[in-house]
């Protein structure tokens, strides 16, 4: 059973290689964890789109965590108008 | 007893007497409910990211104390009878701000 297994495996691939996503780790969880500070409006401004969207998990490459307590702290950013809620683009 | 943070923004306009004593009037909301102010951050007038109240400026204060849950209540009544202050924030302070806290102080010793 092995050898049969093996063959297999030695034969070229019929289908293209799928594409695989590298992980990337998450910023906030390297260092210490002080958790995400909504008066530091130099990093919230990062996981903010230009038009003053939050960005989604897949752009900002957080851990399901630290995206929660970045987009919190986005909207009381917000609040204390450290960060618009929405900024008008011209083209 | 628990540690809080309030944010707020006073009318950048005011003289600078003025602002100082909305300061210490908030810092009196807090004394007389028997907190104790930890920590005073002014950062000043800065722009704000919209206008508040037609103001495209704010001085900001950051206070973390410590005191009971009535505190935050009391704050929150005196900021919304304040026509000075264009927007407030208190919250349970957050991990950041004591790690924050915590630095500076340690800082201040070492310097002494």
């Amino acid at each position: 059973m092995r050898r049969i297994a093996k063959k297999l495996r030695r034969e070229p691939r019929k289908e293209p290689r799928r594409f695989v996503r590298r992980p990337r780790p998450c910023l906030f969880c390297q260092g210490d964890d002080g958790g995400v500070d909504y008066k530091d409006e130099r990093v919230l401004r990062r996981y903010i789109s230009e038009r003053g969207k939050i960005l989604p998990r897949r752009a900002t490459h957080l851990c399901a965590k630290h995206q929660r307590q970045v987009s919190k702290a986005i909207k009381r950013a917000q609040h204390i108008a450290l960060i618009p809620f929405s900024t008008e683009i011209y083209h | 007893m628990r540690n809080y943070e309030t944010v707020f923004i006073l009318d950048p306009l005011l003289e600078e007497e003025k602002i100082n004593q909305e300061v210490e009037k908030v810092k009196g909301v807090i004394t007389a409910k028997k907190g104790e102010v930890l920590h005073e951050d002014r950062w000043g007038i800065r722009k704000l990211a919209y206008s508040i109240k037609r103001k495209e400026q704010g001085y900001y204060t950051l206070l973390v104390f410590r005191g009971g849950p009535e505190i935050p209540a009391e704050l929150e009544a005196s900021f919304k009878l304040n026509e000075n202050c264009l927007r407030y924030f208190t919250t349970v302070a957050t991990k950041a701000t004591l790690k924050r806290v915590k630095e500076e102080e340690e800082k201040a010793k070492e310097e002494k």
